[in-house]
């Protein structure tokens, strides 16, 4: 754990560096958020009550909550390890005595510490100001919610990272990079919530791991029917890790094997 | 000039197809990128049966204005974007001293790849919606070419003076206020009339994304035509113009390598 700390502090500490650039890169993101509420205020004011099966308050809730899962990594932050492998310099991440998911995971937990702190305050800030609007959770399900966001950012950073090593078979990163952030803003629920997909997008949504990243655990904070309890949807939380981790080893293992970096 | 300009856009496409892979995953990916876009209104209108009046193809063929704008400034004048990394790592020295104008050396570099996606969906959902709405005909394509071309103009324009910030400030040769400038255009993907005043101010006059995507769809719908082409018109000149400026200030401000 040792070595997974230092790394997560070098990590942030790289992105601190530029101060003026680290700050709009935190706080950039709060207007797609403010364009969304607006968005959503308007439908709801047009047609009141609800909309599918979710109510103005629910969805102002999970907007709020969905922007702050989805901006915890941004597109630089996503892409380092993409780049270094398209580079060569990911041999430094080869040659460290660190095992290299550790060394991704810790890279990937520093990217996103402080912008999560700061995703908290808006959180925060949200729930204080416009809390009156809002669907306040009850403590039963934030309960849930923390095992389950927890696996969830997990689940993204293995997500991200085995797309990144997609690039050890490809001559560039951008083309897969931008596949990844598609169907992630899509079928997350990032961009609109998967309880309102017509019956055979949200089928197809449940086939994939991207729910598990944002809708299921705002759900879960939320209260909604998921057709699944909170130990059965941990369960497939780990279950996916457990996917994605074994897809990093193979990948891994692939790239190492054919791996050839300056001659050697 | 412009034989240049094509000659360097058809060696950036050359460069690229070498990679064959990464160039049609980029293809690839820039389709699944602006198609998924496209479903968040068909989400919506599952449920509603339209925007402040506004039908769904109408929303669509909003989009389609939006797709070939940013498509054609990926395509023709994705350097913009490498504005702040130029001025971080010293090459924008090299961009003084050669004996062409510094804008059009930057805008004669690079070419992204999905911006050919985005003009492909954008341009194919153009001509469809137009069929779709019944106003397909040589005047509305007229009338769309020139709605493009203002576009294309102001995107560039948005996406220039949004870049030339770096000038001013430490941005590690990166800067995020064109990436805000151009998620507040986002906005502009729906009727500009659902939002409060300010909003419809900043959309139709600091980032000018209305008149990129929403006021060519009033046009057609028949709406103030000639005072509306008329806004248009002059608010691309205008802003082409003012990016001209910053980008002129911003090279005197410039310090060389290292500031």
């Amino acid at each position: 754990m040792k070595s997974f700390f230092r790394l997560t502090s070098i990590s942030l500490q790289s992105h601190l560096y530029y101060k003026t650039s680290f700050l709009l890169n935190l706080l950039s993101p709060v207007v797609l958020l403010c364009g969304q509420y607006m968005l959503w205020g308007a439908l709801y004011g047009q047609q009141g009550g609800t909309i599918g099966s979710m109510t103005q308050r629910e969805m102002f809730t999970y907007i709020l909550i969905a922007f702050s899962l989805n901006n915890l990594l941004g597109w630089s932050s996503e892409n380092v390890l993409a780049k270094e492998i398209r580079n060569g310099t990911v041999v430094a991440r080869c040659i460290r005595p660190v095992p290299f998911l550790v060394q991704a995971v810790s890279e990937m937990t520093g990217a996103l510490a402080f912008q999560a702190l700061v995703n908290f305050l808006v959180v925060l800030a949200g729930v204080v100001f416009f809390g009156a609007y809002m669907e306040i959770p009850s403590a039963a399900a934030v309960a849930g919610f923390v095992p389950c966001v927890i696996l969830a950012v997990l689940l993204r950073i293995m997500m991200i990272d085995v797309f990144s090593l997609l690039c050890f078979f490809s001559t560039g990163y951008l083309g897969i990079s931008w596949t990844r952030a598609a169907l992630f803003d899509f079928f997350s629920g990032a961009m609109i919530p998967v309880a309102m997909f017509p019956e055979w997008l949200g089928n197809v949504a449940r086939f994939t791991p991207f729910p598990y990243m944002i809708q299921v655990p705002v759900s879960v904070l939320l209260g909604d029917d998921t057709s699944m309890g909170i130990v059965q949807i941990l369960g497939m939380q780990l279950v996916w890790l457990a996917i994605l981790v074994l897809l990093h080893s193979l990948l891994y293992g692939c790239a190492r094997k054919n791996m050839t970096i300056a001659g050697g | 000039m412009i034989r240049i300009f094509m000659k360097m856009k058809e060696q950036y496409i050359k460069t690229e197809m070498e990679y064959t892979f990464n160039f049609w995953m980029m293809l690839v990916s820039g389709i699944l990128t602006k198609v998924l876009s496209m479903a968040v209104p068909f989400v919506i209108y599952s449920y509603i049966p339209d925007i402040a009046g506004w039908k769904r193809d109408e929303i669509f063929l909003i989009m389609s204005f939006l797709f070939i704008a940013e498509g054609n400034c990926s395509v023709f004048f994705q350097g913009i974007w490498d504005i702040p990394a130029m001025i971080f790592d010293g090459q924008f020295d090299a961009v003084l001293s050669r004996p062409v104008s510094p804008l059009f050396q930057v805008l004669s570099y690079g070419m992204g790849l999905q911006g050919i996606s985005s003009l492909g969906v954008g341009t194919v959902s153009l001509f469809v919606l137009l069929a779709r709405l019944d106003v397909l005909s040589v005047k509305t394509i007229l009338m769309s070419l020139f709605f493009v071309v203002c576009g294309t103009i102001l995107c560039m324009s948005v996406y220039l003076i949004g870049n030339c910030t770096a000038f001013w400030y430490d941005s590690g040769g990166r800067t995020t206020i064109p990436y805000v400038a151009a998620s507040v255009g986002q906005y502009a993907k729906y009727p500009v009339q659902i939002y409060p005043g300010a909003v419809r101010f900043v959309l139709s006059f600091v980032i000018p994304y209305a008149f990129i995507c929403v006021v060519p769809v009033q046009i057609l719908r028949g709406e103030h035509q000639l005072l509306f082409a008329a806004a248009m018109f002059g608010i691309s000149v205008t802003f082409f113009l003012l990016a001209r400026l910053v980008f002129e200030r911003g090279i005197r401000h410039y310090e060389s390598m290292g500031m």
